[in-house]
C-alpha cells in the first residue's frame, strides 16, 4: 500500500521575503502555497497512492479567508476524480475547516476527530484526532484508538512531540510513547522542519512543511511518500516546493578589491543553486569591510551577481561583525573612542530611547525587527558599519 | 632606530665615502651638522639615506658616475633588533643584504620604520626646503595624516564630519519625524493601503456568514413577491379574455356580411394568385422573345456571308509554334539562346583571348619562362589548405618565442626556497573558535537581563493572571478585526437602515395626504356613489310602483333625474377615479415598503447587538471587562502575545548565558593549548592578544613559503608549455613539406609560400574565368546551327531574305500568325449566334402554350367566364378565401380566449365594462412585477456577492505584496537604525577626539613656532573656512592665515609642524632619525639658533641631522648645542 503523508500546508500564508519585491519573482511565485498544494494532489495521482493524509495546519490562522477552503476542495476534488481518498485532522491553524459553518469540503474527503476517530482504506485502519481548541496543554495519545488487528494501523497526529524551537507547545507527547502505542506509522504535523522516528515496530515522520515561508524555514519543502508491504515500511520525500529559503554564509576574509569580493559572492550564490527550485538566499557576509559603509551596498552587489545566475534570487544580506579593524591612525581613534562610548550606560539609554522611538513610530511588524533583545548586536553592527564608511572617506582600504 | 653611519659606496659621485655619525652621545642631545658648500653632495647624501631606506625606485638621477645597476649604499644602525650593517643594492628582489650577503626581508626594515612609506618618512621626518613648505601647507590645509591630527581638535575631521552627515541623511531618508517622503511613512501608508484592499478582497468568515444569510433572506422575499405576482397576472388575464372575446363577436359579424357578396366555387388551391400571374406573365414574354430571335437570325446570316480566310497565315503560326516550343542544349528555350548567340559570339571571342594573355604573364613571374600556364595553375583548394599550413607555421614560431620568453624572465625572479612554519593549524582553529563570538557570554548576561526588564515593562497594568490567560490561547489577529468591523459594519448598517426607514415613512405619509385629498373633491363620483344612487332609484320605484300616486312619482321623478346626474358626472370623472385609484395604489405601495424597511432595522439591530456580544465574549475572554471597546482588543491581545513571547525570551536567554559560559572557559582553554609553553603562564585575559600576536608571525611565515611553492610549480608547467610549442612547430612544418611534395613548388618553405600564394590564387582565378568563356562560346554556336533549318520554311512562306536576323525573322511569322487567326474567331462566333436565334423562337412558342394550360387548370369549377383576365378574376376568388379564413380564425379566437377560464368567472367578467378596470389591474400586475423584480434583483446580488467572494482569489496577492514590503521594510529599518547608532557613537568619539588631541598638537606646534620666532608669534588657532578648517597664526590679538605670512615666518611655522609631528610620533611609536637639508636658510640669526635649541630639544629624545650650507649655522650649533657632532663634506 501506497500513501502520500503531508502537513502544514498553511495554504495561502505569504512568503516573508523581501525578493518577491521583484515583480518577475512574485509573478512566478504567485501563491506559492497553492502551488505547493496543486503539486501534492500531482504527486498522489502520478504515484497512485491509497490515499493522501494531511496531518492539520492545512490552512493558517493569519489569513482567515474562506476562499483558500475553496482552493483546497478544487485540488482535493481531482484526487476524488482519481479514486483517491483524503483524511485529515484539524490543526490549531483549522478553524476554516467547520463543515457546520462552510458546508463540506468535498466528497472522498475523511475528517477525523473525536466522534469519529477511525476509517479504513483497503487493509488500513487510519485513526486521528483534531484539535478541539487553539492550545491543547496535554497529550492526546491516550485518547487514540487501539491498534484493530490484522489491519495497517496509521496514525495522524498533530503534536509539538517533546518541543521544538520555534513552534508553540500543542499536544505534547514523548516519542517513545508514541512508537511504542502499537500502530504502524504515524503521520505527524506540526514542526516545519522533517524528521523520522523509527522503532523495531513503527516509523513516525513529520513531513516538514512544503513550502517554507521565510528564512527561518529552511529546507527542500517536500511530502512523505510510505510504502507498507511484507517488506516493512519505507518512507522517501517527494519535492513540492517552488521555492526554498537558504542562508549562505560568504567570508570575503583578506579579498582586497570590488571585483574581487563581488566574484567570491557570485561564486557562493551559483553555489546555492538547485535544479528545478527558485531558491530565496539570505546571505551572511564576514570580512565585508567597506561593504558595510553604505546602506544596502551590499544587497546591490549581491543582486548583481544574482543576475547571471538563474533561479537564485536574494532574500536578505547580513553583515557579520567581525574583528577587523580599521587601519592604524585617525579612524581607528575614533573606532577605539566609539568602541568605549558604545559600553557605556548613557550611550545604551540614549540609543535605548532612540529604539523604543523607532518602534513606536514604525508598523508593528517592522517594529519587530527592531527587538531590543538584541540591543548589543545592533550597536555592533552600527559601529562597524559606520567605521567603514568614515575608513571610506579618510582613503583607500 | 638611529644612524651610526652612511656609507656612499657607489652613489652619484661619491665612492666609497662614508658619514659617521659615531655613537649616541654620553651626555647631551643626539645631534649632528653636516655642513658642505654648494655642490658639495648635501642632497646627494640626503637622497642617499632614502633610497637606503625604502629601495631605488626608478631611473635614479645619481647614476651618471655608475651604472644604475651598480649603484649601492650602505648604512650602520641602532635597531630594536640589535645593532645592524646593511647595504641597498638596486637589484628588483633581495636588494637589501647584511654584511654577510643574505637578504633582509623588507618587512623587517618597514617595523624598524614603524610602518611609515617611503612619503609619510619624507614629509614627517627627512625634509629639505621644498618638503618642508609643501608639505606644511598640507599639513597647515587638513591633508595627510599629521594634517587630520592638527585639524581633528578643531573642527572634527570636516571630510569625516561630512561622511557622518551622509550617513545621517541616509537614515533620515528611511524615518525622521514628521517626514512624509520617507521610506517608513511611505511603507506605513503602502501598508494602509493593502490593509484596506485586504478588507476588501478578502473573505473572512463573518462576511462569508453575512454573505451566506443575506442569500437566504433574499430567496424567501424573492418567493412571496413571485406568489402575489402570480396572483395579479392571473386576474388581468381573466379580465384580458373577457375584452379580447367582446372585440371578436363583433368581428365576427362583419366578416360573416361581407363572405355572402362573393362566388360560392371551392377555396383556390394554394399559391394560386402566383401561379396565374406566373402563367399569364409567361405568355407574354415568349410572344415577345420569338420576335426578337427572328431578327437576330437574320443579321447574323448577313455578318457571316462577307468573312474570308488565310490558309497561308495558319501555316506560318503551325512553324513559329514549332520554334518557340523548341528546347536546346540542356532543357532552355531555344529561341532566347539563338537572339543571345547572335549578339554576342563575336565579344566573348575576344574576351578569351586576352585571358589566356593575362595568364602566360602570371606564370612566367611565378615559375620564369618555359612551363606553361596550365603547369603552373593549382586547385583554389589545394591553395586554401597551403595557405592555412603555412599561417599555422608562422604563429606556432611565435607562440614558441613567446614561452622561452616568459620561462627565462620567470626564472630571473624565482629565489631560494621557503619552509612552511609549524603549529599554524591549531592556533588558527583556536583563534577562529574564539573569534567566532568573542563577546558573546557578556552579550548573554546583558541579553538576559535586558529580556526581563522587557517582561516587567510589557506585563505592568496586566492582571495576575496574564500569563495563563495568554496561555490559554490568544485569538487571531484576524478574528480580532473581524469582530471590530463586524462591530463598525453593524453599526453602520444600523444607521443606514435607520435612515431608509425615516424616508419610507416620510413618503408613507404624503401617499395617504395625496389619497385622502382626491378622496375629499366633490367633483369626482366614485363608483361607490353610483351605486348608492342606483339604489335610491330603484327604492324610489318600489315605492311609486306600489302606491301609484302623484307624491310618489314627482319622488321617482326625482330619483331618476338625480340618478342621471350622477351617472353622467361618473362618466365624466373616470379620469378623477383613476387619479385616486393609484393614489390608494401608492398608499398601499408605500405602507408595504414602509413596512419592509421597519424589518431590515430590526435585523439591522439584531446584527448589532449580535455583533457588541461577541466583542463582549472577546473582551472578557483577554481579561478586560466586557464593556470594553471593540479597538481595545487588539491592544490588550498585542500586548499579552508580546508579554508572553517576551517571558519566554527571557527564560531563553537565561539558558543561553549560562551555556555560553562554559563555551568560553572551553575556548579559553583551547587558546592555551595551541600556544603551547607560551601560553602555559599567561592570565586568561592575555590569551587572546597573545593567540592574535603568534598567529600573525605563523601566517606571514606561511604565505612565503607558499608564493615559492606556487612559483615553482609554473615554473615547472611553463617549461612543459615551451616542450609542447616547439613539438607542434616542428610537426606543421613536417605537413607543410609533405603538402608541397610532387608540385612545381616543392621545398618552398612556409615564407616563401606565403608571399607566392598571391600570385597563385590570382592565376586560379583566371583560369576558372576562362573555362567559363570557353563553355559560354560553344553553347551560342550550337544554339545557331540547330536554328537555321527550322528558319528556311519561315523565310519561304513570309518571302523574306537568308540574312535576315533571328528576331525579324520571328516578329513577321509572329504578326502574320495572329491576322489570321483573328479571322478564324470572328467566323466561328457568327455561326454560335445564328443557332442561338433559331433555338430561342422554338422555345417560346412550347412556353406559350404551356402558360395557357395552367391557368384553366386553376379556375375550373369556378364558374368563371374563361375568357376574362384572369388575373382580375383570381384576385376576387383570393378576397373571397381570405374572408372565409379570417371568420374561422376569429371563431376559434373566440373560443380559445375563453380557454383555462372559469366559465362563470369569465361570463361575469365579460359583463362588467367598466372601462378602467383592465387599466387598474394591469398597474397592479406592474406595481407587483416591480416587487418581484426588486426582489429577484436582491436575490441575484446576494447569490452573486457570495458566489464572486467564493470565487475570487481573496486575499493572495495583496498578503503577498504586504508580506514582502514588511520584510523590506524590516531590512531597511534595521539598516537605518543600526547606521543612527553608529552615528550616535561617531559624533560622541569625535567631540573626544577632538578634546584629547587638541592640546597636544595645537600646543606642541604654538610652542615651538614661539620659540622659533622669539615670541613674536604667541598663539596659534584653528578657523574654519567654510566647509573646512585652517591654521592661522594670532600676532597682537589677530589671526593671520598662513599665506599671508612671510617667506620667512611661513617656513618657521612648517618646522613647528614638523616638530610638534615627531615628538608626537615618538611619544607613541619610538625613535627614528630626523634629517633636514638647510631647511634654516630663511632664518635670521636670532631664529635659527632657536630653531637649533629646538632641535637640541628633540636631540634629547631621538636622533637629528641638520644638513647645511651656512658656515656660520654650524657656529652657532656649536654654541647652542655643546654636544653636537659637526661633520663635513669635502
Amino acid at each position: 500500500m501506497r500513501f502520500l503523508h503531508s502537513a502544514d500546508l498553511h495554504l495561502d500564508s505569504p512568503l516573508r521575503s523581501q525578493g518577491l519585491r521583484d515583480p518577475s519573482l512574485a509573478r512566478r511565485l504567485q501563491g506559492a502555497s497553492r502551488l505547493a498544494l496543486a503539486r501534492l494532489v500531482d504527486a498522489a495521482i502520478e504515484e497512485e497512492v491509497a490515499a493522501l493524509f494531511l496531518a492539520g495546519d492545512i490552512f493558517d490562522n493569519g489569513v482567515a479567508d474562506v476562499t483558500s477552503r475553496v482552493a483546497l476542495a478544487g485540488e482535493l476534488r481531482r484526487l476524488t476524480r482519481a479514486g483517491i481518498a483524503t483524511v485529515m485532522i484539524r490543526g490549531n491553524h483549522d478553524a476554516l475547516i467547520d463543515h457546520t459553518r462552510y458546508g463540506p469540503l468535498e466528497e472522498g474527503v475523511v475528517l477525523l476527530d473525536a466522534a469519529s476517530p477511525t476509517c479504513h482504506v483497503g487493509d488500513a485502519a487510519i485513526h486521528g484526532l483534531g484539535f478541539e481548541s487553539r492550545h491543547a496543554a496535554t497529550s492526546l495519545l491516550p485518547r487514540y484508538p487501539a491498534a484493530e488487528a490484522g489491519l495497517v494501523n496509521i496514525g495522524l497526529m498533530h503534536t509539538s512531540l517533546g518541543g521544538s524551537e520555534g513552534h508553540d507547545l500543542y499536544a505534547p507527547c514523548s516519542e517513545a510513547d508514541l512508537l511504542a502505542h502499537g500502530y504502524d506509522y504515524w503521520a505527524l504535523g506540526h514542526i516545519h522542519k522533517r524528521f523520522e522516528r523509527r522503532s523495531e515496530t513503527a516509523l513516525a515522520v513529520m513531513p516538514g512543511i512544503p513550502q517554507g515561508r521565510h528564512a527561518r524555514e529552511t529546507g527542500r519543502g517536500s511530502a512523505t511518500l510510505v510504502e507498507i508491504d511484507a517488506a516493512g515500511i519505507r518512507a522517501r520525500e517527494v519535492a513540492l516546493a517552488a521555492v526554498v529559503f537558504e542562508t549562505v554564509d560568504i567570508d570575503l576574509g583578506p579579498t582586497a578589491g570590488l571585483g574581487e569580493r563581488r566574484e567570491l559572492i557570485g561564486h557562493a550564490l551559483a553555489a546555492a543553486a538547485r535544479p528545478d527550485v527558485e531558491v530565496a538566499a539570505r546571505l551572511r557576509i564576514s570580512g565585508a569591510g567597506m561593504l558595510a559603509a553604505e546602506a544596502g551596498f551590499a544587497r546591490r552587489l549581491a543582486e548583481e551577481a544574482c543576475e547571471e545566475i538563474d533561479g537564485v534570487h536574494v532574500e536578505s544580506v547580513r553583515l557579520a561583525t567581525g574583528p577587523e579593524r580599521a587601519a592604524p591612525g585617525v579612524v581607528a581613534e575614533l573606532a577605539a573612542l566609539m568602541q568605549e562610548d558604545a559600553g557605556t550606560p548613557g550611550f545604551r539609554d540614549e540609543a535605548l530611547a532612540f529604539l523604543e522611538d523607532w518602534r513606536a513610530t514604525l508598523p508593528a511588524e517592522v517594529a519587530e525587527a527592531l527587538d531590543p533583545a538584541e540591543m548589543d548586536a545592533l550597536v555592533a553592527e552600527g559601529l562597524d558599519a559606520v567605521i567603514a564608511r568614515l575608513t571610506l572617506e579618510a582613503g583607500p582600504e | 632606530m638611529r644612524l651610526n653611519r652612511l656609507a656612499l659606496i657607489r652613489y652619484g659621485r661619491f665612492q666609497d665615502f662614508t658619514l659617521d655619525f659615531g655613537e649616541v652621545p654620553q651626555a647631551g642631545p643626539d645631534v649632528a651638522v653636516v655642513y658642505g658648500a654648494n655642490e658639495a653632495g648635501k642632497s646627494t647624501a640626503f637622497m642617499a639615506w632614502l633610497d637606503f631606506l625604502f629601495g631605488f625606485q626608478g631611473a635614479s638621477p645619481y647614476a651618471f658616475r655608475f651604472d644604475r645597476r651598480d649603484l649601492l649604499v650602505g648604512a650602520e644602525m641602532e635597531t630594536p633588533d640589535g645593532p645592524q650593517t646593511l647595504r641597498r643594492s638596486t637589484t628588483a628582489a633581495g636588494s637589501l643584504t647584511d654584511a654577510n650577503g643574505h637578504v633582509i626581508a623588507e618587512h623587517r626594515m618597514a617595523g624598524w620604520l614603524f610602518g611609515l612609506d617611503r612619503e609619510a618618512y619624507r614629509t614627517r621626518f627627512s625634509l629639505n626646503d621644498i618638503i618642508l613648505r609643501e608639505g606644511g601647507r598640507e599639513i597647515s590645509q587638513a591633508q595627510g595624516d599629521l594634517g587630520q591630527l592638527l585639524h581633528a581638535g578643531a573642527s572634527g575631521l570636516s571630510g569625516l564630519s561630512k561622511a557622518l552627515t551622509a550617513i545621517e541623511d541616509e537614515v533620515a531618508a528611511f524615518h525622521r519625524k514628521g517626514g512624509r517622503k520617507t521610506v517608513a511613512n511611505e511603507g506605513r501608508n503602502r501598508l494602509k493601503e493593502l490593509e484596506a484592499e485586504l478588507r476588501t478582497v478578502r473573505l473572512d468568515p463573518r462576511s462569508f456568514d453575512r454573505l451566506s444569510k443575506a442569500r437566504d433572506d433574499g430567496e424567501v422575499a424573492f418567493h412571496q413577491a413571485h406568489q402575489a405576482l402570480a396572483a395579479a397576472r392571473r386576474a388581468l388575464k381573466l379580465r384580458e379574455a373577457a375584452d379580447q372575446r367582446r372585440e371578436v363577436a363583433g368581428a365576427i359579424e362583419t366578416l360573416r356580411a361581407a363572405l355572402a357578396t362573393c362566388p360560392t366555387g371551392p377555396d383556390l388551391p394554394a399559391g394560386a394568385v402566383a401561379r396565374v400571374a406566373r402563367a399569364a406573365q409567361k405568355c407574354g414574354s415568349a410572344n415577345e422573345a420569338a420576335a426578337k430571335a427572328q431578327a437576330d437570325a437574320h443579321a447574323a446570316t448577313e455578318r457571316l456571308a462577307a468573312l474570308d480566310g488565310d490558309p497561308d497565315g495558319q501555316q506560318v503560326a503551325a512553324h513559329l509554334d514549332a520554334i518557340e516550343a523548341a528546347v536546346f542544349g540542356d532543357g532552355e528555350q531555344l529561341l532566347p539562346r539563338v537572339q543571345t548567340a547572335h549578339a554576342d559570339l563575336a565579344k566573348r571571342r575576344g574576351e578569351r583571348s586576352a585571358l589566356l594573355a593575362a595568364m602566360a604573364e602570371l606564370a612566367e613571374r611565378l615559375a620564369g619562362r618555359g612551363p606553361a600556364p596550365r603547369e603552373i595553375v593549382l586547385p583554389k583548394a589545394l591553395l586554401a589548405v597551403l595557405r592555412r599550413g603555412a599561417d599555422e607555421v608562422r604563429t606556432a614560431r611565435a607562440a614558441l618565442d613567446g614561452e622561452v620568453g616568459a620561462r627565462s624572465n620567470a626564472e630571473a625572479d624565482h629565489g631560494d626556497p621557503i619552509e612552511p612554519p609549524v603549529g599554524l593549524d591549531p592556533l588558527e582553529d583556536a583563534v577562529q573558535t574564539w573569534h567566532r563570538n568573542p563577546n558573546a557570554f557578556e552579550e548573554a548576561v546583558r541579553a538576559a537581563r535586558s529580556a526581563d526588564a522587557v517582561v516587567a515593562d510589557l506585563t505592568a497594568g496586566l492582571p495576575p493572571d496574564w500569563r495563563a490567560v495568554a496561555e490559554a490561547g490568544l485569538p487571531e489577529l484576524a478574528e480580532i478585526e473581524a469582530v471590530a468591523d463586524c462591530v463598525r459594519v453593524a453599526e453602520t448598517r444600523r444607521d443606514a437602515q435607520a435612515d431608509l426607514v425615516r424616508d419610507a415613512g416620510r413618503e408613507r405619509e404624503a401617499a395617504y395626504s395625496a389619497r385622502d385629498t382626491l378622496a375629499g373633491r366633490s367633483d369626482v363620483v366614485l363608483d361607490a356613489q353610483l351605486l348608492e344612487s342606483r339604489d335610491r332609484r330603484d327604492k324610489a320605484w318600489i315605492t311609486h310602483r306600489a302606491a301609484l300616486d302623484a307624491g310618489t312619482a314627482d319622488l321617482f321623478a326625482r330619483a331618476m333625474y338625480d340618478d342621471d346626474v350622477v351617472l353622467k358626472r361618473h362618466a365624466a370623472t373616470a379620469e378623477g377615479r383613476l387619479r385616486f385609484a393609484r393614489a390608494c395604489e401608492e398608499v398601499a405601495t408605500r405602507q408595504a415598503l414602509h413596512e419592509q424597511k421597519a424589518a431590515a432595522l430590526a435585523a439591522a439591530e439584531g446584527e448589532l447587538g449580535a455583533a457588541r456580544d461577541a466583542a463582549a465574549t472577546m473582551a472578557v475572554g483577554l481579561g478586560l471587562p466586557p464593556s470594553a471597546p471593540a479597538k481595545a482588543l487588539r491592544q490588550r491581545r498585542d500586548r499579552l502575545e508580546e508579554a508572553l513571547q517576551a517571558a519566554r525570551r527571557a527564560e531563553d536567554a537565561r539558558a543561553a548565558a549560562k551555556a555560553l559560559q562554559e563555551v568560553r572557559a572551553a575556548q579559553l582553554d583551547a587558546l592555551r593549548e595551541a600556544l603551547g609553553p607560551d601560553g602555559a603562564f599567561l592570565l586568561d585575559a592575555h590569551l587572546p592578544a597573545a593567540a592574535e600576536r603568534a598567529l600573525g608571525v605563523l601566517r606571514n611565515r606561511k604565505a612565503s613559503a607558499d608564493a615559492w611553492r606556487e612559483t615553482r610549480r609554473t615554473l615547472d608547467r611553463m617549461r612543459a608549455s615551451e616542450a609542447r610549442a616547439a613539438q607542434l612547430l616542428a610537426d606543421l612544418e613536417r605537413g607543410l613539406a609533405a603538402r608541397l611534395d610532387g608540385l612545381w613548388c616543392a621545398g618552398f618553405d612556409a615564407g616563401h609560400l606565403l608571399v607566392s600564394l598571391p600570385d597563385l590564387e590570382a592565376l586560379a582565378e583566371l583560369d576558372d574565368r576562362r573555362l567559363q568563356l570557353d563553355r559560354r562560346i560553344t553553347t551560342m554556336e550550337d544554339a545557331l546551327a540547330t536554328f537555321e533549318p527550322m528558319a528556311t520554311p519561315l523565310r519561304a512562306l513570309l518571302d523574306l531574305p537568308d540574312a535576315v536576323p533571328p528576331f525579324e525573322l520571328i516578329a513577321a511569322a509572329r504578326r502574320r500568325a495572329e491576322e489570321a487567326a483573328e479571322t478564324a474567331r470572328a467566323g466561328a462566333a457568327e455561326k454560335d449566334a445564328l443557332a442561338q436565334a433559331e433555338r430561342i423562337v422554338r422555345d417560346a412558342a412550347v412556353d406559350r402554350a404551356s402558360g395557357r394550360v395552367d391557368i384553366a387548370r386553376i379556375l375550373v369549377g369556378q364558374g368563371i367566364d374563361a375568357d376574362g383576365d384572369p388575373v382580375e378574376t383570381v384576385d376576387l376568388l383570393s378576397r373571397r378565401d381570405d374572408f372565409r379564413r379570417r371568420l374561422a380564425d376569429a371563431e376559434s379566437a373566440y373560443a380559445a380566449a375563453g380557454r383555462d377560464f372559469d366559465p362563470t368567472a369569465l361570463a361575469a367578467e365579460e359583463a362588467e365594462r367598466d372601462s378602467v378596470r383592465t387599466d387598474a389591474l394591469r398597474e397592479a400586475v406592474e406595481g407587483a412585477a416591480t416587487l418581484r423584480d426588486e426582489a429577484l434583483e436582491c436575490r441575484s446580488q446576494a447569490r452573486h456577492a457570495l458566489d464572486s467572494a467564493l470565487a475570487g482569489e481573496g486575499s493572495v496577492t495583496p498578503d503577498q505584496e504586504r508580506a514582502a514590503l514588511v520584510e523590506a521594510m524590516r531590512q531597511s529599518g534595521r539598516e537605518a537604525l543600526v547606521r543612527q547608532f553608529g552615528l550616535l557613537a561617531a559624533r560622541s568619539a569625535l567631540r573626544r577626539f577632538r578634546q584629547s588631541h587638541r592640546g597636544e598638537m595645537i600646543e606642541a606646534t604654538e610652542r615651538s613656532f614661539a620659540q622659533i620666532t622669539g615670541g613674536r608669534w604667541p598663539r596659534l588657532d584653528i578657523q574654519a573656512q567654510g566647509t573646512t578648517e585652517r591654521l592661522v597664526g594670532i600676532r597682537n590679538g589677530e589671526p593671520v592665515a598662513v599665506n599671508a605670512m612671510s617667506t620667512g615666518t611661513q617656513g618657521q611655522l612648517y618646522l613647528a609642524l614638523r616638530i610638534a609631528g615627531h615628538s608626537a610620533f615618538l611619544a607613541e611609536r619610538g625613535p627614528l632619525p630626523f634629517i633636514t637639508d638647510d631647511v634654516h636658510e630663511t632664518f635670521d640669526d636670532e631664529r635659527a639658533r632657536a630653531a637649533l635649541e629646538l632641535a637640541a630639544t628633540m636631540g634629547e629624545r631621538g636622533q637629528t641631522i641638520l644638513f647645511t650650507h651656512h658656515r656660520h649655522l654650524v657656529d652657532l650649533a656649536r654654541a647652542a648645542i655643546p654636544s653636537v657632532k659637526i661633520l663635513e663634506l669635502a
